[in-house]
């Protein structure tokens, strides 16, 4: 009996790793152009579908799930450099511009998506095979490989930020945009690489999920407002925030689905996020 | 080093620079004076690049700078320290004056420890966020930032405000000492008249937009000049 009663908690543990990685994995890149460049990006959401979609052609195509992951990176990032360019370079000043152009962008994507593959579901198949067993129960393998894939991802975007040049370029243009540009930086060409890379991150999370969801052209948008709570709740402007955020809003929501209705639960985590933004204004982990 | 041949400005559809035109010689320290709100510092702007409507011939070291982004005028060697100095405060110390290295452009930039040879204070603070420094060690910070990509002109924004005298001094003597060693060409708004005497060459004149007289700086120490132009 004890030793289930570990299985249980052990399994518990696990399904909160999952859900705080895939909210972390798709709340990073929001967290670096609305947390930090103070771009509402609507169209993030469809970004995570893009990345989703991708791993599914490069299979149906033959290619492997790792291809396709890379693949759905290359086109994130290239969609990415595209709105950025096309559209919101233009709209740097005029924040309610940025919000309707890329609502639109996001149902130009959605329907073009559902026109395009139809409404039903597209199908990728997972890399990793097959459960673990721990104490008499299961647990996907897949599951744990996205874990470990999430907290890789978040490191190595940490990495970047805090160590590398384009890094430092990026949070010079963030503090202050004037000042880099007197200082010799091409700002307009950090916010248009940090925009990629957001896209790309975006289109990751799409592609990680992709195995463990249903591949439909509205599942980004599922995703959009937890990933605004993510970065609000963890603190605008701070990566160790994204992690918070996540391990908060996640968290919450595993703990409170083994308790209650799924729709009480969403309801009750947007009050705890509620309460979190009212006693820490900043956020968790302030930048 | 610098030329500048009837530079014009404005803010939308109103002028603030009129046919400004003047030099700078390598080596030579001009102070730019004159009344608030005359366009000292919309001057030094416009030069940076920072007004994007701006008409007129500048030439730094022979390259016209035309209607070149700021980025691009800082890579070919112009330096601003801004006033209020802009210092990234969430930044480190070190991190403040790396960032600043990205204007070498063609130049070779100095070693971090080079660039704050002249500030022995900043060297114990390299690690710290740049916010935690007094003033005068910002306005340090600042000109050693712009200094770290061996800049051909340094534009400086009332580099006193806000710093304690005996500083003020010290950084009058450095913004000299770097000019007659490095032939560092210098612009100085200030509105410290002691310290603009002390380390000028020259003085520029500016009312409501335009360059109204120029003369050696020993001319600004009678009283009736500087009350003509000056009001003081």
């Amino acid at each position: 009996m004890p030793v289930k009663g570990f299985a249980v908690y052990f399994e518990l543990v696990l399904n909160i790793a999952t859900t705080v990685s895939v909210l972390m994995l798709i709340a990073l890149g929001l967290a670096i152009v609305f947390g930090l460049m103070n771009i509402l990006n609507m169209a993030h959401g469809e970004l995570v579908t893009v990345g989703a979609f991708t791993v599914s052609l490069v299979q149906v195509n033959g290619g492997s799930f790792w291809l396709g992951v890379v693949a759905a990176m290359a086109v994130g990032a290239a969609l990415g450099v595209l709105l950025e360019r096309g559209l919101i370079r233009f709209l740097y000043d005029r924040p309610m511009g940025v919000i309707l152009v890329t609502w639109g962008v996001s149902l130009i994507i959605q329907q073009g998506l559902l026109l395009s593959f139809g409404p039903s579901p597209q199908i990728v198949y997972t890399p990793v095979e097959g459960s673990i067993e721990f104490f008499d129960s299961a647990y996907p393998r897949y599951r744990l490989v996205l874990i470990v894939a999430a907290f890789l991802t978040v490191a190595v975007t940490g990495l970047i930020m805090a160590r590398t040049r384009f890094g430092l370029d990026l949070r010079t243009v963030i503090q202050n945009r004037e000042v880099a540009e007197i200082l010799g930086i091409d700002t307009r060409r950090v916010f248009m690489i940090a925009f990629a890379g957001s896209s790309a991150l975006a289109a990751l999370a799409g592609a990680l999920v992709a195995p463990m969801t249903k591949i439909v052209p509205t599942m980004g948008a599922e995703y959009l407002a937890p990933s605004f709570f993510v970065v609000i709740v963890g603190g605008a402007g701070s990566l160790a925030g994204t992690v918070a955020g996540s391990t908060l809003i996640g968290g919450l929501r595993t703990v409170l689905d083994y308790q209650v209705p799924s729709t009480l639960s969403q309801a009750l985590v947007l009050i705890a996020a509620v309460l979190v933004v009212r006693l820490r204004p900043r956020g968790l982990v302030p930048a | 080093m610098l030329s500048v041949e009837t530079l014009n400005a404005s803010y939308g559809t109103v002028p603030v620079l009129e046919d400004v035109s003047f030099a700078l010689e390598p080596g030579e320290v001009v102070a730019l004076l004159g009344r608030n709100g005359v366009g000292k510092t919309t001057l030094l702007r416009a030069l940076m690049g920072l007004i994007p409507s701006r008409e007129g011939k500048v030439h730094l070291d022979g390259t016209s700078i035309g209607s070149a982004p700021a980025h691009a005028i800082a890579r070919l060697g112009m330096a601003l320290v801004p006033q209020g100095r802009g210092i990234l405060g969430k930044l480190s110390v070190a991190d403040n004056i790396r960032a600043g290295t990205r204007a070498a452009g063609a130049r070779e930039a100095l070693s971090i420890d080079d660039a704050i040879a002249p500030f022995p204070m900043l060297k114990e603070k390299l690690a710290e966020r740049a916010v935690t420094l007094s003033g005068g060690q910002q306005q340090q910070l600042a000109i050693a930032r712009a200094l770290v990509c061996r800049p051909k002109v340094m534009l400086l924004d009332e580099p006193s405000e806000g710093v304690q005298p005996n500083i003020v001094t010290e950084i009058g003597k450095l913004i000299r000492e770097l000019s007659d060693r490095t032939k560092l060409a210098v612009l100085l708004v200030e509105q410290n008249i002691g310290l603009a005497l002390a380390t000028a060459d020259r003085c520029l004149v500016m009312e409501k937009g335009r360059l109204v007289h120029a003369g050696p700086a020993d001319e600004f120490r009678n009283d009736a000049v500087l009350k003509r132009y000056l009001a003081l």
